[in-house]
């Protein structure tokens, strides 16, 4: 019974001492994620808009939800999100996944280009983008200049003159910044792989595609979900590339929700729908993170 | 485990009604009456100690301004600090600092464009002393007008510009095109023909359409300039019942599609078709003051300074000319806690003096009308006087809280035009579309 009593006084103990611990980092998530969360959600069901100060901000309830999914233009930058997404993430995935698999292989100088590749991961989103605007430009840009001297093209192109051109020029840009950081991650995990079961398929008679397609690929499936609902995420929510390189245009056929956003609540000055958007991508991310949890949870259970 | 997760949530919801609860609820809707009290008392205390004031300024003025700066403590012995914000976070930077009480500033800058948007919050003090009835005369009266709101002066007119027309005279030599035969937009339409025949520029004109600021030098002056506008004074839109939208963007497209306009400004912004022009690749440049000038001095951005001069932007045979304007002001917030010293400075700043060097430096034009009869801002700015005529062709921009957000589905407008996704007429209509959509919010 003392004994029992004992235990039962150090859990208590413990508890508190946990509490006591966490208490810090509680506070600032707080702070700086849970209150602003609540707070815009909240002025996304009010009528503030900063440009009428002394109308005050009554509640208007799902107003601002309502009139934001009746804005056409809301819908336009849904689809571009959808295709800069898919786009992007897609291309990335591949191209992160070939070259973790090159740089896995032994050869002079792996390690240079290793850190060679990493590079364009350390640069700036917003550098990034100026740097693109930049290759892009139609009149003196890079990618005129290289594609015009190996005479792969006969006049400069307009990069960013028409929406479709457009859009795969963003994807290409976010995908040259992001992909080196999904390359590391499969990397990672392609060194955890144990090189015997190679060697058992090998004497097994297995070709390159199916040492792939039933050893390599099945045990980087925990990385490539992580990766695939980490990029999707933070896609789903891009502005910063958006903002310098095209500003949403031409023809909003760069005009992301996160761009969209920023023009609602900046722009516009319109705070209850600029929440009222953030909130709906936000409902649309906590989607995708479900579906790819119940998707890893399935993998994990019939594992 | 369970009564851990009780306990984390309570704590986490405890903080947030707490800071809710501590919030300031008044915190976007300046305090009128308190400070001015406080200030009045502060300003006498400050009279004997010098005091710091803070302004938010645009950089593009920074010469001047740090020059008149360090002149102004060398004569009161009161410091000034200029936080300087690019062109194209000013907006956004302005509008949260004024939302969120003053952010410690004395002064912040009022781009003629967000007269309406900055002075919705009645953040700036009314400084009708510094421009009255007896000195009204002096000062150029459109631009005193637009920064007086509701009977009240909120800033002090510190630059005036516009929309303006540059050309090549190399170019135009060269094709054989005399710059006095080109009146309308036909005509210059019938020079960018010659040009390209001639192969003596790669395209005569760029329009630039990438940023919805872009509005004001391309079919928003060629609107005005054929003798429209887009507004009623309610806001109504009434440019679908003329054709004049409907035959700029028309000049639009016939100009992309003819090759005489370089199809990349869909994609290009007003400083980058100075650089087009700069480097002899156009024409024409339809551009801000500070960028039509740039192209005729500054030997960074323009290879053609020799070559560059300005003309009047063409009108349709009835209007000679016209173009949109733009100003810079100098507002006085009304949480400043050094008025005194701050409308000081805002007259030492907007001075005839200071104006004059501001002018001689190229940048924009002064709002002091003697300046447009000084030999020495004439003789150090060539074309002086050709700018200074077509401001007297032009005209403001609607002042509407919404107009921002409207600029953005103009240039819409324009780009569906250039990219051939839409019809000039389709166009139109579709923006008649937004803009009561806009209106109705």
């Amino acid at each position: 019974m003392a004994l029992a009593q004992k235990k039962s006084r150090k859990n208590r103990e413990e508890q508190k001492l946990a509490a006591f611990l966490l208490a810090p980092a509680i506070l600032i998530m707080a702070v700086v994620t849970v209150y602003p969360l609540l707070r815009s959600l909240w002025i996304s069901m009010l009528e503030w808009d900063l440009t009428k100060p002394f109308s005050g901000h009554p509640f208007i309830g799902f107003q601002n939800y309502l009139a934001i999914l009746k804005d056409p233009v809301f819908w336009q930058a849904a689809k571009v999100t959808a295709i800069f997404v898919i786009g992007a993430v897609s291309l990335e995935i591949i191209s992160g996944l070939l070259i973790a698999l090159l740089l896995n292989k032994n050869f002079v100088g792996r390690n240079l280009v290793r850190t060679l590749s990493l590079l364009p991961w350390a640069i700036p989103p917003v550098v990034n983008g100026i740097m693109w605007k930049w290759i892009l430009n139609p009149s003196y840009g890079a990618l005129n200049g290289i594609l015009y001297s190996l005479g792969l093209i006969d006049e400069y192109i307009i990069w960013l003159g028409n929406p479709i051109l457009s859009l795969l020029m963003v994807i290409l840009a976010d995908a040259w910044k992001e992909t080196p950081f999904i390359m590391l991650l499969f990397l990672a995990a392609l060194q955890t792989i144990p090189g015997e079961l190679y060697e058992a398929a090998e004497v097994d008679g297995a070709n390159w595609f199916k040492k792939f397609w039933n050893i390599t690929l099945p045990l980087i499936k925990p990385t490539m979900f992580v990766t695939l609902s980490l990029r999707t995420i933070w896609a789903l929510k891009s502005f910063d590339l958006i903002y310098t390189l095209t500003a949403g245009g031409p023809s909003n056929g760069t005009n992301v929700i996160g761009f969209y956003t920023y023009l609602k609540t900046f722009v516009s000055l319109d705070l209850g729908k600029g929440s009222a958007s953030a909130y709906l991508m936000t409902i649309v991310v906590m989607i995708v993170v479900l579906l790819y949890q119940k998707a890893l949870n399935q993998k994990g259970t019939s594992a | 485990m369970k009564r851990s997760i009780s306990f984390t949530l309570t704590l986490v919801l405890l903080l947030a009604i707490g800071i809710t609860a501590c919030q300031n609820a008044d915190v976007n809707e300046p305090e009128v009456d308190t400070p001015i009290v406080a200030d009045e008392e502060m300003s006498s205390e400050s009279e004997a100690e010098p005091v710091t004031i803070r302004a938010l300024i645009r950089p593009d003025e920074g010469e001047n301004v740090a020059t008149y700066a360090a002149k102004f403590e060398e004569m009161t012995g009161n410091k000034v600090e200029v936080d300087f914000v690019s062109w194209a976070e000013i907006h956004d930077k302005t509008i949260t600092t004024l939302a969120t009480g003053g952010g410690g500033y004395d002064i912040i800058f009022i781009p003629s464009a967000n007269v309406v948007e900055f002075s919705s919050g009645d953040w700036f003090e009314p400084i009708n002393d510094l421009i009255t009835e007896e000195n009204h005369g002096e000062w150029l009266a459109s631009v005193v007008d637009l920064y007086t709101v509701d009977g009240n002066l909120i800033a002090m007119p510190w630059y005036a510009g516009g929309a303006h027309m540059a050309y090549n005279a190399d170019i135009l030599n060269n094709a054989g095109v005399d710059i006095n035969s080109i009146e309308t937009w036909d005509d210059l339409l019938a020079a960018c023909r010659i040009i390209k025949e001639t192969g003596a520029a790669e395209f005569c004109f760029s329009p630039s359409a990438k940023y919805p600021g872009n509005f004001y030098y391309n079919w928003g002056s060629m609107v005005l300039s054929n003798g429209n506008d887009f507004f009623d004074s309610e806001g109504n839109p009434i440019f679908q019942n003329n054709d004049a939208a409907v035959t700029a963007l028309d000049f639009i497209k016939t100009g992309v599609d003819e090759g005489f306009f370089d199809p990349a400004g869909i994609a290009l912004d007003d400083y980058e078709t100075l650089i087009e022009f700069g480097t002899g690749k156009t024409a024409f440049l339809l551009d801000s003051t500070w960028a039509v000038t740039q192209a005729t001095r500054n030997t960074d951005l323009s290879t053609i300074t020799d070559s560059a001069n300005f003309m009047l932007i063409p009108g349709n045979g009835e209007i000679r000319s016209s173009g949109y304007l733009y100003a810079g002001g100098l507002g006085l917030l009304k949480t400043s806690e050094h008025k005194d010293v701050a409308k000081e400075f805002l007259v030492f700043l907007t001075n005839e003096e200071a104006q004059k060097q501001h002018a001689i430096q190229g940048a924009n034009l002064p709002t002091r009308l003697a300046l447009y009869e000084d030999e020495e801002i004439a003789s150090a700015w060539r074309g002086f006087d050709v700018l200074a005529q077509q401001l007297t062709f032009g005209k403001f921009p609607p002042q509407f809280d919404w107009f921002e957000e409207w600029r953005r589905s103009a240039a819409t407008a324009v780009q569906d035009v250039m990219a051939g996704r839409s019809t000039s007429a389709d166009a139109v209509n579709w923006l008649v579309d937004e803009t009561n959509r806009i209106n109705a919010q």
